[in-house]
């Protein structure tokens, strides 16, 4: 395998595990749909395996653990304001197509854009249009009913026809989840808090998943090269996140579409995934280095929230759970592998790993 | 009639061998039947009359010897020349092929209602349908219109995306020279489909001879 054939991004569906093996252990865990991909080179300083050399696309993050913010909600709202300025800028003369899933981060995204003083200019020169299906009305509907049907022009989400017209921007509100803690943490206590135990209390619930211990270790190792200590399981649950969960994310919309043009997959030319904007990475490392107080999973979606509620007065959305609205969207995969030369490769070639 | 059952075969047309069958007791068979007739090289036939006694019509199909030619009523034996084996086995594997990836979509017809639901009617008159929404929701007339407008494009993008599927899956399925190549090919098409079926097609061509 050449360096240009290196992958980018494999789908889960196309693979065998080997037994023990540290993707069969994450399987387990956090099920078939990420596929984790190594983004800080870590595999090797501890000791993994990674059959697959994946390239890391995902941009390094750039932080200043001196001088924090006091007032980190206030620094979470200014920095809305701030990526919804550079999602205009970089859509240029383009059109903007809000990919809508009806879930807490997409309609943060949807706040921020309308909030922003471009948003009139795109919108009433019939540049500004958001794609979402049925589902994406169930989450929240008052929002759709009230605020989007009468003022914002509506399409049914189809990637394919997006991905392949260059008029066109997308943004996404894919990887909000990682901003801030990880809601793929798992309830494995029932102490009130939990989420702020201290890391080592969850590694008993991984040796349970994992018998061989491999995904314990796994974890634990990778917080050694954490850039702050790693303190509680929250702490813990978002680096791995950022270690092993961005770039899938990040290639959906070119292997949900038959579109040829990967060149701007590592860019947020094409696609602009709002909340993984340099700005939201430096805000997401600056913040979860001083260990924020989160009591439990749900919590730690209150900043989106809150900030939606400020928009719409309705305050009844604080209570809102998270709802996997996107993965109820038809779609297929017409790539189930990328290269970093930017081919692909649609076969049934099945690894194990 | 309770005695009497029905046949519905695909025939290789330079012997008359049956590539592929459906039996039934008559009169209870679905009046609607996907027959996996993909390019129509293959002919359409169908046997009504009594369950042969002088032979088993699955072991004589299983076996390639069992023949529907054009007369009604008629349904017999006969070997089948080593140099046509090959190309039955093949129509064969492609028929299975075909039915096995149409239920696998029919998953996703099913799942989105594209088909039974409300708005999966050609020609829907949006002043009719927005009449609901309307009251339902407490929208006005233009936001209702929208909406069903919006509804109804959605239900045809899903629909068309799903028929390309399988139209895509055919003609995957079509251009198997080989019963290798289309055992890829269905790998291929269960991958697509985001089915990741567990279901061995291999083992199904083996218990039917194909292979």
């Amino acid at each position: 395998m050449t360096e240009d054939q290196k992958l980018l991004y494999i789908s889960h569906f196309n693979l065998n595990f080997t037994s023990g093996s540290f993707r069969d252990c994450y399987q387990r865990e956090f099920g078939r749909f990420p596929c984790p991909i190594d983004r800080f080179g870590l595999f090797e300083k501890i000791g993994i395996h990674d059959p697959f050399s994946f390239k890391n696309i995902v941009a390094n993050p750039i932080y200043n653990f001196s001088n924090l913010s006091n007032n980190w909600q206030d620094r979470y709202v200014v920095t809305y304001e701030q990526v919804a300025t550079k999602v205009y800028s970089t859509a240029g003369n383009r059109n903007i197509a809000v990919m809508y899933s009806g879930g807490i981060d997409s309609t943060a995204v949807l706040v921020a854009l309308m909030q922003n003083p471009q948003y009139r200019d795109f919108l009433d020169s019939g540049r500004f249009r958001i794609a979402l299906t049925s589902t994406s009305i169930h989450e929240y509907p008052e929002f759709f009913y009230r605020t989007i049907l009468p003022n914002i022009p509506i399409e049914p989400t189809d990637y394919d026809a997006l991905m392949q017209d260059d008029t066109t921007m997308l943004v996404t509100g894919d990887d909000g989840d990682h901003v801030i803690g990880n809601t793929d943490t798992p309830e494995f206590s029932n102490v009130d808090g939990y989420l702020m135990l201290p890391k080592s209390e969850i590694f008993p619930y991984f040796n349970n998943t994992d018998p061989s211990g491999l995904l314990a270790y796994t974890f634990d190792q990778l917080c050694n090269h954490a850039p702050f200590d790693v303190e509680s399981v929250c702490q813990l649950y978002w680096w791995v996140g950022q270690c092993l969960e961005m770039q899938a994310t990040m290639c959906r919309p070119y292997f949900w579409s038959h579109t040829d043009n990967l060149s701007d997959i590592a860019t947020n030319q094409k696609v602009y995934r709002f909340f993984m904007d340099d700005l939201w990475n430096t805000f997401s490392f600056e913040y979860m280095s001083t260990n924020p107080t989160y009591n439990q999973v749900n919590s730690i979606r209150d900043f989106p929230r809150q900030y939606i509620v400020n928009y719409t007065g309705d305050s009844s959305y604080l209570n809102k759970s998270k709802v996997l609205s996107q993965k109820l969207v038809y779609r297929n995969m017409p790539k189930t592998r990328i290269y970093a030369d930017l081919t692909y490769r649609f076969d049934t070639v099945r690894f194990n790993t | 009639m309770i005695d009497q059952i029905i046949v519905k075969t695909l025939v290789y047309q330079p012997t008359g061998h049956v590539v592929w069958m459906l039996t039934a007791a008559a009169g209870t068979e679905s009046v609607i039947t996907y027959i996996p007739n993909l390019d129509n090289t293959l002919d359409y036939k169908v046997y009504v009359g009594p369950r042969p006694t002088k032979f088993d019509i699955r072991k004589a199909f299983v076996n390639y010897t069992l023949i529907k030619d054009d007369t009604p009523g008629k349904i017999s034996t006969g070997p089948l020349a080593d140099h046509h084996l090959s190309a039955v086995k093949l129509s064969r594997a492609k028929c299975f092929a075909a039915q096995i990836i149409r239920n696998i979509l029919k998953f996703q017809d099913e799942k989105h209602n594209t088909t039974t639901g409300p708005w999966a009617i050609d020609g829907l008159d949006l002043n009719i349908i927005a009449g609901p929404i309307k009251r339902y929701y407490n929208l006005n007339d233009v936001d209702a219109k929208k909406f069903a407008k919006f509804k109804q494009q959605e239900i045809n993008l899903i629909s068309s995306k799903i028929n390309a599927a399988k139209l895509d899956a055919e003609l995957r399925i079509m251009q198997a020279k080989t019963v290798e190549e289309l055992l890829a090919q269905i790998e291929l098409i269960k991958v697509y489909s985001m089915t990741n079926s567990e279901f061995n097609f291999k083992s199904l061509l083996v218990k039917n001879s194909c292979i």
